[in-house]
């Protein structure tokens, strides 16, 4: 055998190492990963075939509270539950209530829901009702604007001969006349009969 | 050319005279269905029979005027005594003076009464329309009455007549102004001590204002009393007690002006009133 047989040999040898290790033995090869026992009566064996452990709720941060006689904790899910409709608004944040509830305020029925109204939150009740306009004064012409009055009447202002004895058409053409305390018109008409000389 | 524009204008001009004509013509009366017909010139002419009547009389002096006539035939002899002076007397008719109560003599009223019915009472065409407020009984509110009205209805009582007095309310002419379809009355009353009341009267243009007249009364009391009356802060006349008349001149109501009326009490009782005579509708 000649020294180059020699070399290829040992070249062959040396990669069907190679190979043996990284294929068939996972090279580079490493020790287990179970930890060493030593003297132990009974040895849990991993194949044993137990199912994984289920994950478990993450807990909610809670109070702590110390020596108490009794305890409970609710949850405010129920009484949420009963208001969805007012899921989508923004609710104040309660904590460690013993119970809560949210309810709508609601439009008054009786005022127009077109308006803007003031944004009334917290309150213990709350009303509204639509400010109407006074029936008894002419709704076509300017009036003043009235706010916080206990109570207001309007009357309309005329001419003070009309409807005092005046035999006179309102439409004609007469001295116009303001303020004054009486007075009235009358029409002059010719005794005619007299004139005539008879009855 | 010339022809043809001066025909034009001739015609232009007719139609004007005859528009013209229209407008100055009777009107009707917007009260209802009353329509005022003025006496035609064939009726205000003095005849025989209104010689015999009196009428002739009332045309040349009377001024204001309010009258009813009545369905039933007048006893001259009763109602003579009513009368306080008599100026002319006729087996047909009676004109007097008849004094109102309370009322100074130069307020009184005259009277015409025939025993046709008729019952005329007049103040004379140079006296002040405002002599028929009548003050005498007037605490303020409405007015019911005039001394017109007041004189008719003495005439009325003295005559013991059967039946009532005529329904219908009691008419008003006036014989200085026959154009005048109207009568305006306006009263002012102030009874706080030193202060002033007024109203504002316009007179708008196109109105044909014949007459305004002023009155002037006050109730009278111990102490120093007055009362005045200013048109436009001119003062017209100032008053102690009792009654005053007097004539508004044109200048003093102007058209289209707003004329302020004011009344100044000191004490006691001040009114005062303004009277219109005018013609509305043209």
């Amino acid at each position: 055998m000649k020294a180059e047989d020699i070399i290829i040999l040992l070249v062959v040898v040396i990669i069907g190492a190679a190979v043996w290790c990284l294929v068939l033995k996972q090279w580079p090869c490493q020790p287990a990963r179970e930890p060493i026992v030593e003297d132990a009566d009974i040895v849990w064996e991993p194949d044993s075939g137990l199912s994984p452990m289920p994950i478990k709720p993450k807990a909610l941060p809670r109070p702590l509270v110390e020596y108490p006689n009794a305890a409970s904790t609710r949850s405010l899910i129920e009484s949420m539950e009963l208001e969805r409709e007012a899921m989508a608004l923004p609710r104040p944040l309660i904590e460690y209530s013993n119970s809560a509830i949210t309810l709508a305020l609601e439009g008054p029925q009786t005022s127009p829901i077109t308006l803007p109204r003031p944004l009334v939150e917290y309150p213990d009740s709350v009303l509204a009702v639509a400010l109407e306009e006074l029936k008894i004064t002419p709704t076509t012409l300017p009036r003043p604007l009235v706010e916080y009055a206990d109570s207001a009447i309007a009357f309309a202002l005329r001419p003070p001969l009309q409807g005092l004895n005046s035999s006179a058409a309102p439409t004609e053409l007469r001295p116009l006349v303001e303020n004054a305390d009486a007075g009235w018109i009358r029409s002059l008409s010719p005794p005619l009969g007299l004139f005539e000389g008879g009855e | 050319m010339r022809f043809g524009f001066l025909i034009a204008l001739i015609a232009f001009l007719v139609v004007l005279a005859l528009g013209s004509g229209g407008l100055i013509g009777d009107k009707l009366d917007g009260d209802g269905g009353l329509v005022l017909r003025q006496p035609s010139l064939m009726a205000l002419a003095a005849t025989t029979e209104q010689e015999r009547k009196g009428v002739n009389f009332l045309q040349q002096e009377a001024g204001i005027a309010a009258y009813v006539k009545v369905d039933q035939k007048i006893n001259l002899e009763q109602v003579r005594d009513a009368f306080k002076t008599i100026e002319t007397v006729s087996d047909e008719y009676i004109i007097g003076e008849v004094a109102l109560p309370k009322l100074p003599e130069k307020a009184h009223p005259h009277v015409y009464v025939n025993k046709d019915g008729w019952i005329v009472a007049y103040y004379s065409k140079d006296e002040p329309a405002s002599k028929i407020m009548q003050w005498v009984g007037y605490k303020g509110g409405k007015i019911t009455t005039t001394t017109l009205e007041d004189a008719i209805h003495k005439i009325w009582d003295a005559s013991r007549a059967p039946l009532p007095f005529p329904q219908e309310p009691v008419k008003y002419y006036d014989f200085e102004y026959p154009n005048a379809n109207r009568i305006m009355l306006i009263a002012e009353i102030n009874d706080e001590d030193d202060s002033t009341d007024s109203f504002f009267l316009k007179i708008p243009r196109g109105l044909r204002l014949h007459e305004a007249s002023w009155t002037l009364y006050h109730s009278g009391g111990w102490g120093d009393i007055r009362g005045s009356l200013k048109v436009n802060d001119k003062e017209i006349n100032s008053i102690g007690a009792g009654f005053r008349y007097g004539a508004l001149s044109t200048t003093q109501l102007t058209v289209e002006f707003r004329h302020k009326v004011k009344v100044w009490n000191w004490r006691g009782f001040t009114g005062a009133a303004v009277v219109l005579i005018y013609q509305a509708g043209g």
